[in-house]
């Protein structure tokens, strides 16, 4: 056995969460969740503090069991068929998880012992991945003794021992400096290629903005949105928007608000820019082009107005607490 | 300073107040005193002194919950501090080492000694019933009051230096130990010495045993239940114990700079446990084995098989100092042997008391249930692969509770059938492996303190499930010689144990469960 073996070649979902309900204590966590995730993708699950994530996590790894609805895990229901889904999945909590007074190697070979390794595939399956991890000049070490980015990295490794096909990490990157980051978006991003599927939560979309195929966004046990990032970028409201860049400091508010089928046009502070926002069923973007060329506008650049991540999830989240 | 002080008491008294579990364990407390009190009104006119009774039985409940909360309670105060890596923040606040011990160690003294004051009123009642008098009850609580301060800064100071509240509340207990067995060697000695045919001791050392003797608030609390007590209330128990206290208090403050300073987390290290890396290898953990559970808890919570070595050196040169002894003093073969195995029946008990209170500790202590609970293995291999763990750590001493055994003259065949028979022996038993389960489960629940609680706590159990009786009424038949009706009350205690053990596992695993989900 070694790493990236087991990966399935389907194209069935990996994880499918249908209409799943959980409550505790009468306050619902999750109201009527429904997500997929496609094989070999990096899924980001992204939500507030309190949106649902980790529960959402823990049903799909079978620490919890759904109060309503069906979550299947390569087709195996995460309740009926809690064994299979637990030999396929590997589940990084928010927290280390470590035992903290053993050696970085005692703690793989424990944890790879557990999974019915033999002695000899334990030996070459740590060496892995402690080598993709980069983690093996510190094998020896106690996990007490390594900073907060290298216990995460042997919690990561730990994951990995089973060679499992889909790997669930809940907030991996929380408290790690901004070179640890990089350094773990990068494992994750050879894993996928190793054919790995990953389904990482965070709380900060634009972390997983380069490195996710697909997200789900989570408010308030609800799920606001579940698709491709690209599409993500692409959702605004209910009119498509361009973005003018002109030379000079003249205001075109008012002429370019004259064109037909031009809803609104808001300048960007600062900057000479506009955003123009128009009616589909009125005019084409190459009409519009054509209108503002009309205007003798001195044009810089005119480009698709693409929303960016932070001010899409803030739409689609809610303000406040619950 | 004293803004300080305060702001920590207001803090202790708030979570106090809102844990529901203190609510439940005063009033368990009061119910405890309603049904003594009840039980000596019913035997009004059967007993010779109902109120002596009461009262005997309501001291002996202070003196084992003080005992439980020296140990579980008072011991966590600053190193809970420690753990949460919290010392060095107090100290920015602008509290000084006496605030941070007065405002953590003092409100659980002022909660504990509440609880012992609010009773005094209602033991009064025990006058009422006869066979005690005021001073009596008056010089009772005194004791127990000057117990507690005492035993809460030993505490206090076992957890100003130890790094864990573990560590801490080991100390207080070898302490405690020390304690109540000091006057009790102080008393054989002075028997002894004063013995035909001996020495006698000078007057010096004779005075500080007897002092020894009579500054234990066990001694006194037995004093003070004789009839005719006369003796002041503030006794040199008192004095001496409130003495203690305040050195130890003293000593806390002065360490504590020494001690807290440093500000790496109190988990670090890893205790007896070799490293691969180390000089001697063979001790190491090595690599897993192919039952990784038992590895794991064989290694990291028995202490491995460095600690195991060190506890079969040292069981064996104590045993080598037991025969040294017996045929110094010419002392029977038969009771150098009986005497090495009681003690080693109190080695495994205490030993495998331990080892049940710490057997989930860790992995609550460092969040690793869920990585635990998403092995492919089912909750109950978990379960036993670690219980088996520890099994391992006791062998040790039972290797020498069983040599030793063999050792003893006039063992045959017959003998050791009519043990293997005996209700009493099973009976006795099965009741330490119902507590042992206790005790696990109660470690699942309290951060410390599991093993004084699951001691309080059998009792009632003990009670509720009519255990006891039975093993005294199918033993008796036994000395008839009935095979059958031994072995038909064995078959019982066992079904009756096997059925609360079950309970207590099923509990075990809801618990464990609901860890794992958090």
């Amino acid at each position: 056995m070694s790493i990236g073996a087991n990966s399935s070649g389907t194209s069935q979902p990996v994880i499918e969460v249908n209409d799943v309900v959980h409550s505790f204590k009468g306050r619902r966590a999750l109201d009527h969740v429904s997500f997929q995730v496609m094989p070999r993708s990096l899924h980001g699950f992204v939500g507030p503090n309190g949106a649902g994530k980790t529960t959402s996590l823990k049903i799909i790894c079978t620490l919890l069991r759904p109060q309503f609805g069906t979550v299947k895990v390569f087709g195996h229901d995460v309740v009926e068929d809690q064994k299979m889904v637990r030999r396929k999945i590997g589940f990084m909590p928010d927290h280390f998880s470590t035992y903290r007074q053993m050696t970085v190697y005692e703690y793989l070979d424990f944890f790879a012992a557990a999974y019915g390794l033999s002695f000899d595939q334990r030996t070459r399956v740590i060496d892995e991945v402690l080598a993709l991890t980069d983690m093996d000049g510190r094998k020896n070490d106690l996990i007490s003794g390594l900073s907060r980015g290298m216990q995460q990295r042997t919690s990561l490794a730990r994951v990995l021992v089973n060679d499992p096909d889909l790997l669930l990490l809940d907030e991996p990157a929380s408290g790690l400096d901004p070179r640890a980051r990089i350094e773990l978006m990068e494992i994750l991003k050879a894993l996928r290629s190793m054919g790995k599927t990953i389904f990482i939560s965070s709380h900060i979309l634009s972390e997983l903005a380069e490195l996710c195929d697909s997200v789900t966004i989570i408010d308030r046990g609800k799920v606001k949105y579940s698709g491709s990032m690209h599409g993500l970028l692409l959702t605004s409201g209910e009119h498509p928007a361009y973005r003018l860049t002109v030379a000079g400091e003249s205001d075109w508010t008012e002429p370019l608000s004259q064109l037909t089928g031009v809803l609104k046009v808001e300048p960007i502070e600062g900057r000479p820019e506009y955003r123009i926002e128009f009616d589909e069923a009125q005019l084409n973007t190459n009409q519009l082009l054509q209108g503002i060329i009309g205007l003798n506008i001195p044009i810089m650049a005119f480009a698709e107005d693409k929303r960016h991540l932070n001010e899409a999830f803030m739409d689609l989240t809610e303000r406040g607490v619950k | 300073m004293f803004h300080g002080v305060l702001a920590l008491l207001t803090r202790s008294l708030r979570q106090d107040a809102r844990q529901l579990k203190n609510h439940v364990f005063r009033l368990t407390f009061v119910v405890f005193i309603y049904l003594s009190l009840m039980q000596s009104m019913l035997f009004f006119n059967f007993v010779g002194a109902p109120g002596l009774q009461f009262f005997i039985s309501i001291a002996t409940l202070n003196a084992v919950f003080i005992t439980c909360a020296g140990i579980g309670f008072f011991a966590t105060a600053i190193s809970e501090e420690k753990e949460e890596e919290v010392i060095g923040l107090l100290l920015m606040a602008g509290l000084n080492p006496v605030g941070i011990l007065l405002g953590k160690s003092t409100s659980r003294l002022i909660q504990a000694a509440f609880l012992l004051l609010v009773q005094f009123p209602f033991m009064l009642l025990a006058v009422t019933l006869g066979g005690i008098t005021p001073h009596q009850i008056l010089a009772a609580y005194a004791s127990l009051l000057a117990f507690m301060v005492m035993l809460a800064n030993i505490a206090l100071f076992w957890s100003t230096v130890c790094r864990r509240g573990g560590t801490a509340a080991g100390m207080t207990t070898i302490c405690l130990v020390v304690y109540a067995a000091v006057p009790r060697i102080a008393t054989q000695t002075l028997g002894y010495l004063n013995s035909a045919g001996r020495s006698r001791p000078s007057a010096t050392v004779t005075q500080y045993l007897q002092w020894c003797e009579k500054s234990c608030s066990y001694w006194q609390l037995g004093q003070i239940m004789t009839t005719g007590f006369a003796d002041p209330v503030m006794s040199v128990q008192v004095i001496s114990n409130l003495l203690i206290g305040v050195g130890c208090f003293l000593l806390s403050w002065l360490l504590f700079s020494r001690f807290n300073s440093q500000t790496t987390g109190a988990n670090d290290g890893r205790g007896m446990v070799a490293k691969s890396t180390g000089r001697v290898r063979f001790f190491a953990p090595g690599r897993a084995w192919s039952l990784p559970l038992v590895w794991k808890d064989f290694q990291f919570v028995a202490g491995g098989l460095r600690f195991a070595t060190v506890k079969f050196t040292g069981y064996v040169l104590v045993f080598a100092a037991f025969v040294y002894y017996g045929v110094r003093s010419n002392i029977a073969w038969t009771e150098t042997c009986s005497n090495y195995i009681s003690l080693m029946v109190w080695a495994v008990v205490i030993e495998a008391s331990i080892l049940s209170s710490r057997i989930f500790h860790d992995e609550i202590r460092l969040q690793t249930m869920s990585s635990l609970m998403m092995l492919p293995r089912s909750l109950s291999w978990i379960g036993h692969s670690k219980a088996l763990g520890c099994l391992i750590g006791l062998l040790p001493s039972i290797i020498c509770l069983c040599s030793s055994t063999l050792l003893l003259p006039g063992l045959d065949l017959k003998l050791a059938f009519q043990v293997a028979i005996s209700p009493i022996v099973w009976g006795a038993i099965l009741c330490f492996v119902v507590f042992l389960h206790l005790v696990a489960l109660l470690s699942l629940f309290v951060k410390w303190g599991a093993l004084p609680l699951g001691f309080v706590m059998m009792a009632p159990i003990m009670t509720c499930c009519p255990i006891v009786p039975l093993i005294f009424a199918t033993s008796s038949r036994r000395e008839t010689q009935d095979l059958f009706n031994s072995l038909a009350g064995i078959g019982v205690i066992l079904v009756l144990m096997g059925l609360v053990c079950f309970v207590f596992q099923m509990m075990i695993a809801a618990r464990l469960d609901e860890i794992g989900s958090q």
